[in-house]
């Protein structure tokens, strides 16, 4: 590249980020090409048109880069090409807003209107006035100004949702306004004396709110364009068109790359413009010679998922500590959470925000810049215009509160201190009116901590509830009573406790006392029993003595008598002694664009008279090519009917109805030539049917916990095992089972896989240490199960040598062992863990490692032939295979697949992009699909004839998807950590089959007309059945 | 001044630093959780390595660790979930795995080794001695008039010492032990020296006063009930005499013919056994403490080779100058004892498990 490129590149970067893009961008905006037409010809036709679509899919950006600029290019035929577009938001204040965005259109447009201030004032009071006299007021403002003569007038109303939102807050007054304005609307669209055009841009899950204003419901059922999911070659044309425009060059890789880091979801847009915005920024900054932009300027701004996050945190991080507490409270301001867990944004004047975080408007305004400065428009106005107290601070993109997960937070956290306050005020009210109590623990403390973290102000409380006052008051009485009640309880409790310290040390010591006494009564026996014997000896002395007292007088008299004395206390010891002894969860352009030729052909056709056989020759030709194309566009607008019948269908709540609109979808889709595997057309089937039967998915009972492994053998013989140390074989027939029978129970083993030889005459199983259970499946096998030990800690995968019932095992060892049925013997040694081995060919074996490898080995002798690939993006933790082709797994999400030539060279790789873990993977060969069970508790299925296309998703389990195994090609078993064995068809048809008995009654000709449209004839339909409708 | 100024400064960062790493760790716990549910595994370690180094308080750190365990085991990486599961019980070595909690943990906790290896403990109690006369030598004119069991009281001393058990099998602790004792008994009778012409009695009043320094092997027989494990404990001991002594000594004559003489104390040392050795008994209970496990227990020793038995009266402690008619007798002490304690298990989570 040039220096002079490089110059142009440090200074234009064609990525807008998150604001959408502007009229004059028309040349940056790409992927959506066709659809302005799509828009200008609803619009043409009713001199009305609303786009819808959910948040972040461009709705803005069609209208002001598409849209306008073709208006502009005369496109309306009958209309010409002079046009005056003025743009307006509902709101605050709607009436003065468009009242303010007619006197802008004049200031700029027609200098004589506004020469002094006192114009200025005139205008804007005299325009707002206009507004507000009565419903005509946007014509009356027309036939008034000049500036329109002989002109059109195209009013755009943009975020149109916000009128909604702020019914819901602010009162009578606001409704009232909103209804004029509404009104002023609907006046100005149902005229045809002046050539005003409305177009509204509203986000598609505001739609029901819609019902507020039943005539312009009305309205959007008559014309409406619901924006749709761009294809993968489009988003392709999003990221390459505008790199272009701005002389650089991608990589193809991160093309691809971004494309997958995309996802499924449908309203990463914005988040995909901020990150190529800021990886152009970081590129032109960094970028050596002619280097394209590449992972390496990608990853450098933290990709598709951080930049968003790391962007705003650069923010949030100049602030100081200070401030970053007032712009917690700010963005809380800001924003507002849905019920439905969705963030939704709430502009609100800055002046308000002053009062609702009880700061200065100065100190806030230094925080608003930090986020709207010049490269960072996170919020809104923008960086060049100037705040005052009228400003309305809004943020750029609802996308910012999902993608942030600092303001993530801060949103939950205000619904929380929300739902709190209202929670309060409703007590607050039952405790005045005499029909509720005050607030006791633990509602309390919570409350209170509420109020000690938020510190409310009456401005904030507003914004929910009138009742501030009396919930303050009504908190603090709570509290008091608490604290009164707590300290009486204090008391009480030290008293008891008092009474029970004495009470327990009586115990004590009276316990210690009668231990005392009883070794002290047992001892005292010893004592007596011996005195007895001495007094016994005594006695005798005393006898003998007795003899000698005669001899000696005084003396002898005096033993005498002592004697007789001992004796009597011997005797009275013993009677003592006797005493003593007693224990707790498209494309419609080319008709379109082929009708207009014709018309611009005719046009031509009239304009050279010279040739005007020849034109009339040409015009009939044309028709012709006419019917063609109005057949196809019929057949492309039926699939888009399909979708939104499917769509609707799952969002009604009677179970008949859905079932009618879900079998319509399936079959307007099917009879049009839709595509056949149609996610929206699926799981409108899928929830119609479990509409009626909740548990019609959960496959046979009898695995009592998370269902660990699946292996089905010949579409006859399924094998399960879980949680539970079960394992159950299951001969099935159809879809009945004719014999089950538990082949293996242990509580005292984990069993995590099985796996079943070719020959169904083996079952290994792996537990959770180094232990393998064997099982001979044999029916005259009279050998039980074996236990074997691995030579290894830890077994991740069993692979059946062919048409053999000896295997290889792979081990946390990065050794492949096999067993002979004797011992095991290393057989492949690899240079990381493998946690699959495929078979290919019947001669080759496939194993994918942590290192993502992809490699092929000799089934028979272990020899390494090649590496196919390396999977850089993580672990290979799952493979499936076919003779030509092999798919892997990995840990993030991502599944690829290497088709291969007959010599298994590699051909181009194709990825496509699921979610966390791939735990398990299956090809279905009939149907040309992949099948992949994810850790985030879905079922994704490719179409491979097409795998740019969405694939159908099944997220029906409520955990992690651990195994999946095809059953007769059209159903799949599925094992999932929600302890719940399900069977789900793949197909359509098979569903649509079985909901079509279920359905009860037909749809009425007021139901056809709402859901499809009274330009579609009604065909009801039992029409094409022959059988008689029961009940 | 600015030393303080500037002590107060760093403090201030120190805390601010410290509560913004709490924030931010609270909301990564959180995360985890939530990746753990959402199957978002491998972003799992990532999020709570750091925090569990510094950020996380206990209770937190103990909840990491467990989701961490439980992530690697469904990552293929057991080894992984065993350092965390092992890290886990180091900080809480008492924690136990419920019936609700996923079977894979319940296995990877049974492969660990969370007996305790070993005890060790402090007790202190209080001790009561009774004494059991064998033979009456006590000078006295009139045989039967001489020492007499009801003549000894009991008198309290106390006991303080440490313990070391070790488990032997799930129901039997060996022990050992070692204690300081310090034991009284008492004195009081009446002693005759009746002659014809000094035909007077005395009382006499003393205490005795024994320092044992003791150690004992013993076996306890426990049935854990986890929060108290009952126990009967039975074992021998040998006792080293420290020190020995008559305190308070009163000789009173009867009829008041001579006047009372007291003495503080006589040094009985040389006339006691200096090793002596005995039999013990207690029952008792181990009470859960938190991390430690208090006790309480009473008991006996019985002392098989007597203090005072001699066979020649010759060698017997007579007539000390103060001790005029009183003759040491031979008896046996039995010691009853009531004490408390408080011992702490020690573990090593990376011995392997034996039929667990």
């Amino acid at each position: 590249m040039s220096k002079g490129n490089n110059h142009i590149s440090n200074v234009f970067n064609p990525f807008p980020g998150l604001r959408p893009f502007g009229t004059e961008e028309s040349y940056l905006y790409f992927g959506r090409e066709g659809q302005s037409d799509e828009v200008l010809a609803i619009l043409e036709k009713n001199h009305f048109v609303t786009i819808l679509g959910s948040s972040g899919t461009g709705k803005s950006s069609l209208m002001f880069s598409g849209v306008i600029p073709t208006l502009h290019g005369g496109f309306i035929t009958k209309a010409g090409n002079e046009w005056e577009v003025i743009t307006t938001r509902p709101g605050l204040s709607p009436i003065a807003d468009l009242a303010k965005n007619f006197r802008l259109f004049i200031e700029n447009n027609s200098p004589e209107y506004t020469e002094s201030a006192l114009d200025n004032l005139i205008n804007k009071n005299l325009f707002e006035a206009t507004l507000r006299r009565s419903s005509r007021g946007i014509i009356e403002l027309y036939k008034s100004l000049k500036a329109f003569k002989g002109k059109n007038l195209l009013i755009y109303f943009d975020q149109f949702e916000e009128i909604f939102r702020f019914r819901r807050h602010n009162g009578t007054k606001y409704i009232n306004e909103s209804l004029a304005y509404v009104n002023l609307i609907l006046e100005a669209v149902n005229q045809s004396e002046v050539p005003i055009y409305i177009a509204l841009s509203m986000r598609s899950d505001f739609l029901g709110d819609c019902e507020q204003f039943p005539d312009l419901t009305n309205k959007i059922n008559e014309s409406h364009y619901l924006i749709p999911q761009m294809t993968r070659d489009q988003k392709k044309l999003v990221i390459q068109g505008p790199v272009a425009v701005g002389n650089g060059t991608i990589s193809n890789r991160l093309v691809q790359r971004l494309l997958n880091d995309m996802g499924d979801q449908p309203d990463q847009l914005p988040v995909l413009q901020h990150a190529l915005m800021r990886s152009w920024d970081y590129w032109s900054k960094n970028k050596h010679d002619e280097e394209p932009i590449d992972f390496i300027h990608y990853e450098a701004i933290g990709g598709v998922t951080e930049a968003l996050s790391r962007h705003a945190d650069e923010a949030y991080y100049e602030l100081t500590e200070n401030e970053k507490l007032i712009c917690e409270k700010l963005f809380k301001t800001i924003t507002e959470k849905r019920s439905d867990n969705d963030g939704i944004r709430r502009p609100t004047k800055l002046e308000d925000i002053a009062q609702i975080v009880d700061e200065e408007e100065i100190a806030l305004k230094r925080i608003i810049d930090k986020f709207r400065q010049k490269g960072r428009a996170l919020l809104t106005p923008r960086a060049d215009i100037v705040l005052s107290g009228e400003s309305v601070i809004d943020i750029s993109h609802e996308a910012l509160m999902r993608v942030w997960y600092r303001l993530r937070n801060w949103v939950q956290e205000e619904s929380e201190s929300s739902q709190i306050y209202l929670r309060l005020s409703e007590a607050a009210q039952n405790y005045q009116q005499g029909n509720g109590a005050l607030w006791r623990q633990p509602d309390l403390q919570l409350a209170i901590d509420w109020r000690n973290k938020t510190k409310p102000t009456l401005k904030w409380a507003l914004q929910y509830d009138k009742n501030f006052e009396a919930v303050i008051s009504f908190l603090n009485r709570s509290e008091q009573a608490y604290i009164k009640e707590e300290e009486t309880k204090e008391l009480l409790q030290k008293k008891r406790l008092k009474r029970s310290r004495t009470i327990a040390s009586v115990l004590g010591v009276a316990a210690m006392v009668s231990i005392i006494l009883v070794f002290f009564a047992f001892s005292q026996k010893l004592v007596a029993d011996r005195q007895t014997n001495i007094a016994q000896q005594n006695a005798e002395e005393a006898q003998n003595n007795e003899d000698k007292a005669q001899e000696s007088s005084k003396i002898a008299l005096l033993r005498l008598q002592e004697a007789n004395n001992s004796t009597l206390r011997a005797n009275l010891q013993k009677q003592k002694a006797e005493l003593n002894a007693l224990k707790a969860k498209t494309a419609q352009s080319d008709a379109e664009q082929a009708r207009n030729e014709a018309v611009r052909n005719l046009r031509d056709a009239n304009a050279s008279k010279k040739e005007a056989e020849e034109a009339n020759e040409e015009v009939k030709k044309t028709n012709k090519d006419l019917i063609v194309q109005k057949s196809i566009s019929d057949q492309l607008r039926m699939q888009s009917i399909a979708t939104k019948l499917a769509v609707k269908s799952i969002q009604n709540e009677d179970d008949q109805l859905s079932a009618i609109l879900a079998y319509l979808a399936y079959r307007f889709n099917r009879d049009n030539g839709g595509y056949e595997n149609d996610n929206d057309i699926y799981n409108g089937l899928f929830y119609a049917v479990k509409g009626f039967e909740p548990g019609y998915y959960h496959a046979f009972r009898g695995n009592t916990g998370a269902v660990n492994a699946i292996a089905l053998k010949n579409d006859k013989h399924l094998y399960t095992t879980g949680e539970d140390g079960r394992i159950i074989y299951r001969k099935l027939k159809d879809t009945e089972v004719l014999q089950e029978k538990t082949l293996f129970e242990s509580s005292e083993i984990l069993l995590n896989k099985i796996y079943v030889s070719e020959n169904n005459d083996r079952l290994v199983a792996l537990t959770s240490t180094n232990k393998l259970i064997l099982i001979p499946l044999n029916e005259d096998a009279a050998n039980p199960a074996k236990i074997v030990t691995l030579p290894a800690s830890y077994a991740y995968d069993v692979h059946f040598k062919p048409n053999s019932s000896q295997f290889l095992v792979s081990t946390s060892d990065s050794t492949i062992y096999q067993y002979n049925d004797i011992s095991f013997s290393p057989f492949i040694k690899t240079n990381a863990r493998v946690y699959d081995m495929e078979s290919l060919a019947d001669k080759w074996i496939v194993t994918g490692s942590t290192l993502g490898n992809i490699q092929l080995w000799d089934a028979f002798t272990g020899r390494f032939y090649k590496n196919i690939a390396t999977n850089a993006t993580g672990y290979i933790h799952s493979l499936t295979t076919t003779d030509s082709a092999i798919a892997a797994g990995d840990n993030n999400g991502q599944i690829t697949l290497y088709p291969l030539d007959k010599n298994f060279n590699l051909k181009e790789s194709i990825k496509l992009a699921g979610k966390y873990i791939m735990s398990d993977l299956t090809f279905n060969t009939e149907s040309n699909q992949i099948i992949s069970a994810s850790s985030d508790g879905n079922i994704r299925i490719w179409d491979l004839s097409d795998p740019d296309e969405f694939p159908m998703i099944i997220n029906e389990p409520e955990s992690w998807v651990l195994s999946v195994a095809l059953w007769n090609n059209n159903r799949i078993f599925v094992g999932s950590k929600d302890q719940l064995f399900r069977t789900y068809p793949i197909r359509s048809n098979i569903l649509a089959d079985i909901l079509r008995p279920m359905i009860k009654r037909d749809i009425t000709q007021e139901e056809w007309d709402r859901y499809i449209g009274k330009e579609i004839e009604y065909k009801p339909i039992f029409e094409e059945s022959v059988f008689v409708i029961n009940n | 001044m600015k030393r303080l100024v500037i002590t107060i400064l760093i403090c201030f960062m120190g805390i601010t630093q410290m509560l913004y790493a709490q924030t931010t760790c609270d909301r990564n716990l959180n995360e985890a959780r939530n990746d753990y549910s959402a199957g978002n595994l491998y972003a799992i370690p990532e999020k709570l390595k750091e925090c569990i180094s510094s950020g996380f308080d206990k209770d937190q750190k103990i909840e990491a660790y467990r989701i961490l365990a439980l992530t690697y085991l469904n990552i293929n990486q057991q080894d992984r979930a065993r350092e965390s599961l092992i890290s886990l019980l180091k900080l809480k070595p008492d924690y136990q795995i419920i019936e609700a909690d996923p079977r894979e943990l319940r296995f990877l906790y049974a492969t660990i080794n969370t007996n305790p290896e070993y005890y060790v403990g402090v007790q202190t109690g209080l001790t009561g001695t009774f004494v059991n006369l064998l033979s009456n030598y006590s000078n006295s004119s009139i045989p039967e008039t001489g020492a007499q069991n009801n003549n000894y009281k009991l008198g309290m001393g106390y006991t303080i010492g440490g313990q070391f058990m070790k488990p032997i099998l799930p129901f039997l602790l060996a022990k050992a032990k070692v204690n300081f004792i310090h034991s009284v008994y008492r004195y009081q009778g009446e002693i005759h020296t009746m002659t014809e012409a000094d035909p007077t009695s005395q009382n006499v009043s003393l205490r005795e006063v024994n320092d044992y320094l003791q150690i004992g092997l013993d076996g306890r027989f426990l049935m854990d009930n986890y929060r108290y494990k009952p126990f009967f404990e039975a074992g021998f001991f040998g006792s080293y005499l420290a020190n020995a002594a008559f305190r308070d000594h009163i000789k009173e004559n009867t009829r008041q013919l001579a006047e009372d003489e007291t003495t503080d104390r006589i040094d009985i040392r040389d006339n006691r056994a200096r090793f002596q050795y005995g039999i013990n008994f207690s029952v008792g209970t181990m009470l859960k403490f938190g991390l430690y496990e208090g006790e309480i227990m009473i008991g006996a020793n019985y002392t098989l080779r007597a203090p005072v038995q001699y066979d020649n009266i010759n060698d017997r402690l007579t007539s000390p100058p103060s001790l005029d008619g009183y003759v040491d007798n031979d008896y046996q002490p039995v010691l009853i004892y009531i004490s408390i304690g408080l011992t702490k298990p020690f573990y090593n989570f990376l011995k392997p498990v034996k039929n667990k």
